[in-house]
């Protein structure tokens, strides 16, 4: 059973020079417990995306297609509807720890308040279960420190309680957007391990989101890579890194081997990302590509299925390319 | 009760910085009005030279300037303000305490109604950003800023008091004849803040932990209720020392435009008849004034930011 069915996902904003889409029909899956990790350059949607599934895209946002979360179609929901299931059913960290806690409030506050809005506890019990959950979160001296304000903690803390707000209520799916990217390398890691182990405590799912591929295989089961809005690749993480199958996401992993790899220049993959204001036609990769063919840029390659284990799908590709046999 | 002692030097702290800003006050002002032409005993007609002389040697006038300033000063330090020159047998401190009330009582009706149009207003404005409404809010509140009082004042006069007849004109009697000076001495630092509340409240409305509140399930209202009014309002309040000295300063016009007995009125009579010690007066009493306001918003803004307490 899958907690979220995501089918022809469109994220599309209006402006002077007429509609542009940052996200273009995608579809995936995630079963219950499971994790998949979006990986791709800035501007490629995976945060829009994020967005999307939580509801939370500006006004002006127009999304089209399904977000289906244990069966329940999120699009076009009310918002009194989306209030009551963000928080308690779909939670989300954000990028920034410094800014995403208010300045003005005590942590175990703004902890309690998902409990009281979500679990009808009252003051003191929420007060009591946000201990748990600092305690929980790897935060000492938790009684003291859930009265200290934002400002008094150190920013992996402040992601550690962001964190703890996210999983109060024991929520069915997490998205976090690139949740160490503010933070120090050496705190990064304890972060993700601490992300990844309460998930699967809790049994939630996970959306990991990151340009980083290597932090990605190491946390997540699945992969998925995106591309000017759309999937590039997707599959089991090990099978997406051992046997790329597209071109850029063999591209990404060069830029990846040479940054871990010794001397010799670094390897970029030429050309810029595509301007989403005038995205090219066809594939939109295929200004870039090494591989590409003449239809490339005439028709746009829809994912296919490209390999099986176990006699479930594994991985699916978006490339006009054959696979080798 | 650990704030209690911080609070404590921080106030002890201010007070004392107060004295060398107030004497500064003193100083200016003591100079600077003698400095105008004329003297508080000029108007009288044809006085005899002599007798002129007698009542200026009587009020210590013929004293070397820096005399009169340090007999001045030992006076207000022992909370003596002299006599007035102008109104006979009556002390500076009476006037003030006389026409004091008046003020207070139409300084405090503007500085409610600035602050509770400004910020329901800016609010207002804000949750509709690109509105009419906010467009309309906006373009009053830009009116308001521009359009200088002794200009309303009229204007507000000729419609509410003249044709309508709703409101009296002037003077000090009743409820009805606070109402129109305390609108025209408000409008401006309404206009203000409530610029200032839109600002700061679009501001927080796209703030990362506005986006984490609606995150956790609490409603857009929920979310700006509960998140975002107190970090909207620090600005505001910071803002109302500077707006306090504006409301005063305002006063002494509105004063004089609806006939109001109150101490801004004392403070021009006091200068056209070059009534030192009654104007000496009225500036150290509301360049106090001013300062304690200013104290008060700062204790104010320490309380509600927890960023500038100490760590415990």
């Amino acid at each position: 059973m899958s907690v979220l069915n995501v089918s022809r996902l469109k994220v599309s904003y209006p402006s002077r020079d007429g509609v542009f889409d940052v996200v273009r029909g995608l579809s995936f899956e995630l079963d219950e417990a499971d994790s998949l990790g979006i990986a791709g350059e800035s501007g490629s949607g995976k945060s829009q995306t994020a967005l999307a599934i939580m509801g939370l895209l500006p006004d002006n946002a127009r999304v089209s297609g399904s977000i289906r979360l244990d069966g329940q179609e999120l699009l076009g929901e009310s918002e009194q509807d989306l209030d009551r299931l963000r928080g308690k059913s779909l939670a989300m960290v954000f990028q920034d720890p410094l800014s995403a806690l208010n300045p003005y409030m005590t942590v175990g506050r703004q902890i309690g308040e998902v409990l009281e809005l979500h679990q009808g506890m009252s003051a003191k019990e929420a007060a009591r279960r946000s201990c748990e959950l600092l305690q929980m979160t790897g935060i000492d001296e938790p009684g003291r420190r859930s009265k200290a304000y934002p400002h008094q903690f150190s920013g992996g803390q402040r992601q550690r309680i962001l964190i703890a707000m996210a999983l109060a209520c024991g929520p069915r799916l997490l998205i976090a957007d690139e949740p160490t990217t503010a933070l120090d390398v050496t705190v990064q890691k304890k972060i993700l391990e601490l992300l990844r182990s309460l998930c699967q405590e809790i049994g939630t799912a996970l959306i990991l989101i990151s340009h980083d591929l290597a932090v990605l295989s190491g946390m997540c089961r699945n992969l998925m890579i995106m591309y000017a809005g759309m999937e590039m690749e997707r599959g089991l993480s090990e099978q997406v890194l051992l046997q790329a199958t597209h071109p850029y996401t063999a591209a990404l992993l060069r830029t990846l081997e040479d940054l871990h790899g010794g001397a010799g220049p670094l390897s970029v993959i030429p050309g810029e990302p595509p301007d989403m204001r005038n995205p090219p036609g066809g594939c939109p990769f295929h200004p870039r590509c090494t591989e590409v063919m003449p239809h490339c840029s005439e028709v746009i390659p829809r994912p296919r299925p490209v390999k099986r284990i176990a006699g479930a799908q594994s991985q699916w590709v978006a490339c006009h390319l054959e696979p080798e046999q | 009760m650990s704030w209690i002692e911080p609070v404590f030097t921080f106030t002890l702290k201010r007070l004392l910085s107060a004295v060398p800003t107030l004497l500064l006050v003193v100083a200016a002002t003591f100079f600077l009005i003698r400095i105008a032409p004329g003297g508080p005993f000029d108007s009288e007609r044809n006085l005899a030279p002599d007798i002129r002389a007698n009542i200026e040697r009587s009020y210590h006038l013929d004293e070397p300037l820096l005399q009169q300033f340090g007999r001045y000063l030992g006076g207000v330090a022992r909370g003596d303000f002299g006599p007035s020159y102008h109104y006979r047998d009556r002390d500076v401190s009476d006037l003030i305490a006389e026409s004091f009330p008046v003020s207070f009582k139409l300084g405090m009706t503007a500085f409610f109604l600035a602050l509770l149009g400004g910020v329901t207003a800016g609010v207002l404005a804000a949750l509709r950003r690109n509105s009419f409404r906010d467009h309309a809010l906006m373009s009053l509140a830009m009116s308001g800023i521009s359009i200088p009082n002794f200009v309303l004042a009229p204007l507000l006069v000729l419609l509410f008091a003249v044709h309508l007849q709703w409101l009296p004109a002037g003077g000090w009697r009743g409820l009805g004849s606070v109402v129109l000076p305390a609108f025209t001495l408000a409008l401006p630092q309404a206009a203000y803040i409530a610029r200032l509340t839109r600002a700061s409240l679009l501001d927080i409305l796209g703030s990362d932990f506005l986006r984490t509140a609606r995150a956790k399930g609490l409603s857009r209202s929920q979310a700006v209720w509960r998140h975002a009014m107190k970090p909207t309002l620090l600005p505001v309040i910071s803002y109302l020392g500077p707006a306090t000295a504006a409301l005063l300063t305002g006063s002494v016009v509105i004063e004089q435009i609806f006939q109001i007995p109150g101490l801004g009125r004392y403070f021009v009579t006091g200068a056209l008849n070059r009534d030192y010690t009654l104007v000496m007066g009225v500036v150290i009493f509301y360049g106090s004034l001013i300062i304690f306001m200013n104290l008060l918003v700062d204790l104010l803004y320490a309380w509600l930011d927890p960023r500038t307490h100490r760590k415990q």
